[in-house]
């Protein structure tokens, strides 16, 4: 039996003892990856860190690339086309808005990978235009600068974008 | 004196300072309140979040969705990446969890069994971000690095049904009964790691900003406006007219960043850094539209939201507000059931309580609290019955929830009060039936220990 002071001196050391294990971990989980001291002081914490998935980088808008939007053609059985922009079917304050962005991204990130599933999608969402297949394209913005705004450009204005063909998926007849 | 004595002291002396250091920066003692704010925002955000995309459960986290297993698995790098949805094989498991999970959200959001109930939530969400790492992204982090500590930390002791259902309890055995605010120095060290955590998110994000030349040349507003996902037409035209205004959001934005995590500890400049890291996020929500990670981070702040703040907030309210007196029948169980219930959720203190036949009242005479319970304004007005809660619940902001009931025009009072009136004329029969209901092992425990 162990005594009160005891416990509580105990007690007193588990919860120092978490505190700055935590502190620890919250420190280097950052930390860039380039450099081989913070990798060793990170591997005894990375279990602990990928298990209660708190490891993370914290560089929100830290490179700010031009962004990409996602477009795809519905090319119908009579040989014309159909051009849509996913995203504009949900306004920002829409609360689905996010989820489909990051799916719609992924897409173009990786078109191998959920390309073919997006497309099958989008044929049978158009059931009724009798899609042969769908094509999908990969607007890239480019320079976009105040003077161009001034002179009355968009930044989607096609002289300041890039299409890209991602891939053409027949759709099933 | 030994050579080894002269040594000890100061060593001892030295290790004491550090001890008493140590403590004075993690174990204050400190009321759960901060945390308790976050705790509910965390949980209206994962509700509301979650619950808006139940149609789509199985298209984003099943198996036949937008990542088939194979796909998640390989964003997996180590055996302790898991998921509960791995684990599953039939689709109905995936809905029977997702259900569970937004029912504990509603339950962490307002504080029942929040003991448990936190570890559900946080399992959750780790399990939804890794079977989908595609949706994860800085928001994500952010709520599952508050949900960990707030796992480990005594929440559900304020502002939660825990509280209300405990301080129910201590005054079903005496109304007057005044449980004390919950505080321990486990609850400050806790709030400190939150804190750190942010105060460490800040530092990261500011550096790692000053490596991207954008940031340098005051260019980066007006990038992010630009671009296809955060385009605000007024804002861009704005930012073309008034370049300036570009740069001043850059600089301001690195400004916060860096500041942050040096200046928030302490007394005098809490209060700027606060509104400004509040502001900034703010306007990520308004102009960027980037609502839940704006709020997950506001949530994050919140943590550096002294006690002694919302102290005298709650102070300033009650002097605005005025005392109220309710005066019940002391002699009616289910009255006095009721009246626990009541001021459980009087977190405030707001409601002073009088039982007319025991300390009768010289404003309303016994004749009228026969019929009816009333509620004493500082005005010296007296409302009865159904009226006394309706001025309540949107006077005590424990009871705001009850708001939309007492409120509906027309309805609310067309039928508040034949219920209240009926309740009130058959309260004995109430209690009676209260009492024969309980089960005869109860029943029988309750006499043996009278």
């Amino acid at each position: 039996m162990i005594s009160k002071k005891l416990r509580g001196r105990l007690i007193y050391l588990a919860m120092s003892l978490f505190v700055g294990w935590h502190t620890m971990a919250m420190i280097l989980a950052p930390a860039p990856d380039d450099n081989s001291t913070i990798e060793s002081l990170r591997f005894p914490f990375q279990p602990y860190l990928s298990f209660f998935k708190l490891q993370n980088t914290w560089a929100f808008f830290d490179d700010i690339s031009r962004s990409h939007q996602l477009r795809y053609v519905i090319n119908d059985a009579a040989g014309k086309q159909h051009t849509f922009v996913p995203i504009d079917d949900f306004e920002w304050f829409h609360p689905r808005y996010n989820w489909f962005k990051i799916t719609y991204w992924a897409v173009m990130e990786s078109p191998e990978l959920y390309g073919e599933h997006f497309a099958m999608s989008s044929c049978r969402r158009h059931a009724e235009l009798k899609p042969a297949s769908i094509d999908l394209l990969l607007v890239q913005e480019n320079d976009f600068r105040p003077e161009d705004l001034l002179r009355g450009h968009r930044p989607l204005d096609p002289q300041f974008t890039m299409v890209n063909m991602l891939m053409r998926v027949d759709c099933p007849k | 004196m030994p050579a080894s004595a002269t040594f000890a002291r100061p060593i001892r002396k030295m290790f004491a300072t550090l001890g008493w250091a140590w403590s004075q920066i993690w174990f204050q003692s400190s009321l759960t309140t901060p945390l308790e704010l976050s705790r509910i925002g965390i949980g209206a955000l994962l509700l509301f979040q979650y619950g808006l995309v139940t149609p789509y459960v199985l298209e984003f986290w099943g198996d036949a969705g937008w990542m088939p297993r194979e796909a998640a698995l390989g964003y997996i790098d180590n055996v302790w990446m898991q998921s509960v949805f791995f684990y599953f094989t039939a689709p109905w498991q995936w809905l029977v969890f997702h259900v569970f999970f937004l029912l504990c959200c509603f339950a962490f959001m307002v504080g029942w069994r929040t003991s448990w109930v936190k570890w559900v939530v946080l399992a959750g969400k780790i399990s939804y971000d890794y079977r989908n790492p595609l949706f994860a992204y800085g928001a994500d982090s952010i709520i599952i690095n508050m949900l960990f500590v707030m796992c480990f930390a005594p929440i559900g002791r304020a502002i939660s049904l825990d509280r209300v259902r405990a301080v129910r309890a201590a005054k079903r055995r005496n109304l007057e009964a005044a449980l004390p605010p919950y505080a321990s120095p486990w609850a400050g060290a806790c709030i400190r790691l939150i804190q750190i955590q942010m105060a460490v998110l800040f530092f990261y994000t500011g550096v790692k900003k000053l490596k991207s030349e954008e940031w340098w040349n005051g260019d980066a507003i007006w990038l992010v406006f630009t671009m296809n996902d955060y385009y605000s037409g007024f804002l861009v035209d704005l930012l073309a007219r008034q370049y300036w205004l570009s740069s001043a959001g850059t600089y301001g934005t690195i400004l916060i960043e860096l500041a942050f995590p040096f200046l928030i500890w302490q007394r005098a400049t809490r209060p700027y850094l606060l509104a400004a890291a509040v502001f900034l996020h703010l306007m990520f929500l308004f102009t960027m539209q980037l609502i839940f990670f704006a709020l997950a981070m506001i949530m994050g702040h919140m943590s550096f939201v002294r006690p002694e703040w919302l102290t005298s907030l709650g102070e300033t309210w009650k002097r605005r507000i005025g005392k109220m007196e309710m005066i019940y029948d002391g002699k009616c169980g289910f009255c006095v059931r009721s009246m626990a219930w009541l001021l459980a959720f009087d977190g405030l203190r707001q409601i002073k309580i009088r039982n007319f036949r025991t300390n009768p009242s010289r404003i309303v005479n016994n004749a009228r609290l026969e019929k009816a319970l009333y509620l004493v304004l500082p005005d010296g007005r007296a409302l009865p019955g159904f009226e006394a809660y309706r001025y309540i619940v949107l006077r005590v902001p424990g009871l705001w929830w009850l708001v939309p009931y007492f409120y509906v025009p027309l309805i609310s009072r067309l039928f508040g009060h034949p219920i209240y009136n009926w309740v009130a004329a058959n309260r004995t029969r109430l209690s009676a039936m209260r009492m024969s209901v309980r089960p005869a092992s109860w029943r029988a425990r309750t006499k043996g220990s009278a």
